[in-house]
This record gives C-alpha cells, sequence and structure tokens, in this order.
C-alpha cells in the first residue's frame, strides 16, 4: 500500500532509509525513474550523449542510480534529498519499467552479462537504487564492472528506452495520467 | 647679428589635437562601409564559418574546465586538463575535414564528450576520458551500436575513423543488436 499513497502524493518528501523494505522484489512493471538535467537534451531527445551520467564504479554504489517506484514518486528524482543535497528542481525526470532494462549483452571476452537492479536506500532517500552488472545464470549475482563496449552498449540502449515522465504522470496534479485512448 | 635663441617650439594645443583626431574620425561612415563590407565576404567565406563555428566550440571546451566534482549531482568528475587537451585535439581533426559536431558535454565518467546527431536516426559521440581512454561510440536510435577505440596520436587511422564517423551521420547502416 505505501507504493500507492506514494503514486497518488499522499507525501511530499522520499521515504527516509528506515521506511523502506529492501526485500521487497522488483517486478517487471515496476518503474525506476532518473532526473536528466536540461543541458543533456537536444531538442527533447535522449541518447547517450545527453544522458551523460550513466556510470559505473569499482564498487556497486558507483553504478548508476535510479529510484524505484514503489517507494518513490516521479517528483522524488529532482528533490533536494535524493540529489546528493543539490537543488535539481530544474531537471527533468525520466522513466522506464524494470522489464526494459536492456541484456543480457555480450563483453569483448565472452560473457554474457546482465544488469539486475540492486535497492541501495540512502539515509534520506530511500527509494535509491542502482543498476547493477553481473555475468548471466550467476547465483550470486557477483557484482563486475562491465567493459568499455558492454557499458556503451547499456548507453545507448538505456537512451532510447528512457522516456519524458510526462507520458505517465501529470505534474501538476502529481497524479499518473490515465491513458483517454485504447492503443 | 647672429641670433642663437632655439626655434620656437610649436604648441600643440588640445584644440589642434581634437581637430585632427576629428579629422580622422570623418572618415567614420567610410570605415563603416569597408567594415560592412568584411563582414559580409567574412559570412560568404566557408573558411572563416568554420573558423568560428570551431571557435565557439573551443570556448565551449574551455568552460568544461570550470567544473567541479560532483557538477551532475552524482558523483561525476570533472573533467581533467588530459581529457579537455585531448578534446582540443579531436576538434582541431574535426575541423580539418569540416566535420562538425553538435555538442560539446562533459562525461558522466569523467572527461569530455562531443556529439553528433544527423538528420537520419544515425548519432555519434566520441569521449576523451580523463584515465585515457578515447573512443567513437556509433550508434542508431533502435539501441543498434558500434565502439570504437581512437588512438588520437596515429594521424592515418584518425583520419579512416573520421571518415567512417561521417559515413556514419551520412546514414550508413550499423549492424543489428
Amino acid at each position: 500500500m505505501k507504493g500507492l499513497e506514494i503514486i497518488f502524493g499522499a507525501r511530499d518528501l522520499p521515504l527516509l532509509e528506515n521506511q523502506v523494505d529492501t526485500n521487497s522484489a522488483f517486478s517487471d512493471e515496476e518503474l525506476l525513474y532518473r532526473r536528466v538535467s536540461t543541458s543533456e537534451l537536444t531538442g527533447g531527445e535522449l541518447d547517450p550523449s545527453r544522458l551523460n551520467s550513466i556510470s559505473f564504479d569499482k564498487e556497486i554504489d558507483g553504478a548508476p542510480s535510479v529510484l524505484r517506484g514503489r517507494f518513490s514518486s516521479p517528483l522524488d528524482a529532482i528533490h533536494v534529498d535524493c540529489a546528493g543535497g543539490k537543488d535539481k528542481s530544474d531537471c527533468l525526470v525520466y522513466f522506464m519499467a524494470v522489464g526494459e532494462i536492456p541484456g543480457p549483452l555480450r563483453s569483448g571476452d565472452g560473457r554474457d552479462l546482465v544488469f539486475p537492479i540492486v535497492h541501495r536506500p540512502l539515509p534520506r532517500c530511500g527509494a535509491h537504487s542502482v543498476i547493477g552488472c553481473c555475468e548471466e545464470g550467476n547465483p550470486e549475482k557477483t557484482y563486475v564492472v562491465p567493459s568499455r563496449k558492454v557499458r556503451n552498449d547499456l548507453r545507448a540502449k538505456l537512451a532510447t528506452r528512457l522516456l519524458p515522465i510526462t507520458q505517465i504522470f501529470d505534474i501538476a496534479t502529481k497524479k499518473p495520467i490515465t491513458p483517454s485512448f485504447t492503443p | 647679428m647672429y641670433n642663437y635663441a632655439p626655434p620656437p617650439t610649436p604648441r600643440i594645443t588640445l584644440v589642434e589635437a581634437v581637430d585632427r583626431t576629428s579629422a580622422r574620425t570623418l572618415r567614420i561612415p567610410t570605415f563603416r562601409r569597408l567594415n560592412e563590407g568584411w563582414e559580409r565576404s567574412a559570412g560568404s567565406s566557408e573558411y572563416l564559418t568554420r573558423f568560428r563555428i570551431f571557435e565557439e566550440m573551443i570556448h565551449e571546451l574551455d568552460n568544461l574546465s570550470h567544473l567541479t566534482n560532483d557538477w551532475n549531482a552524482y558523483g561525476s568528475p570533472a573533467p581533467s586538463p588530459n581529457a579537455i587537451e585531448a578534446a582540443d585535439r579531436i576538434l582541431n581533426a574535426l575541423q580539418t575535414i569540416f566535420l562538425r559536431p553538435t555538442r560539446i558535454l562533459p562525461s558522466a565518467e569523467g572527461g569530455v564528450a562531443i556529439t553528433f546527431l544527423s538528420a537520419s536516426q544515425n548519432r555519434a559521440v566520441m569521449e576523451a576520458l580523463n584515465n585515457g581512454e578515447r573512443f567513437i561510440l556509433l550508434y542508431d536510435l533502435n539501441g543498434n551500436n558500434e565502439t570504437i577505440e581512437w588512438q588520437i596520436t596515429d594521424p592515418s587511422s584518425s583520419m579512416a575513423l573520421l571518415e567512417r564517423l561521417r559515413n556514419h551521420l551520412r546514414g550508413s547502416r550499423l549492424a543489428s543488436a
């Protein structure tokens, strides 16, 4: 029920670390939110060259960040508590479903890598998660740093799958948009 | 009788100085006509147009040196002087064949990204990273992509890569992912 409260705008602050359940599994339909600076867009188009904030580090906490939709609203992505204390209210929010995360992607050494979402709450941003990386079929999902080829492949694919939140969410009313037509 | 007095020194008054300056400033309309003519010829000069475009790009590149770490609140490092210098060399190479980038941006992985859009679905980004990595990412809006490492110091392979980049932006297809 906590997720629904968030979607319908019952609260204004991001949930804290102690208000979320890290054991809650991700479904393929769960949405992920990520803020994008307007300077990273040209004509509204997001591509790897604009999405210049997808990076991986040696540790999993340096992997690309997203907010999991179960414990956040889209507007949390630009809240100061989820932006390292910086004012990012001028940023846009993009989204994608967990099931849309690309993979497996083949690295130069023939390994197939997948990108599971890992819930890594921060003290003031409980929904904070990262796009991890591990070898396909690894039961322990041990984090590995992807090669340049795989990183770029992931960036190029993510860029075409991330969409502006305004397609599904009304910023003014803080409510999801109900499609007025049947596709 | 000889007169040993020094010859009288002509006194230059302020009025004279202004007069002489005004005599020149009277020709301002002429100067303006000449200047406008130069501006027109500069506008039609492909060389000068290229020069100005890349001059602006180099200015944008210089601005990246003012960034601080965590500039995007996602923990990204600021571009290093080495990365900026490498990007400068890339810009010089691009200027040689007049392949005009769309934008110069900081890279989240630490470094500089030079981006290219095209009228087709093809896009590209060249990155010079702080860790010394240099590559071109060719991609399209369907998610197909190819990464090519680039040794900037090798002029012949650089030109071949730039030609490939140009062909890609003209619409040549990438292998499906």
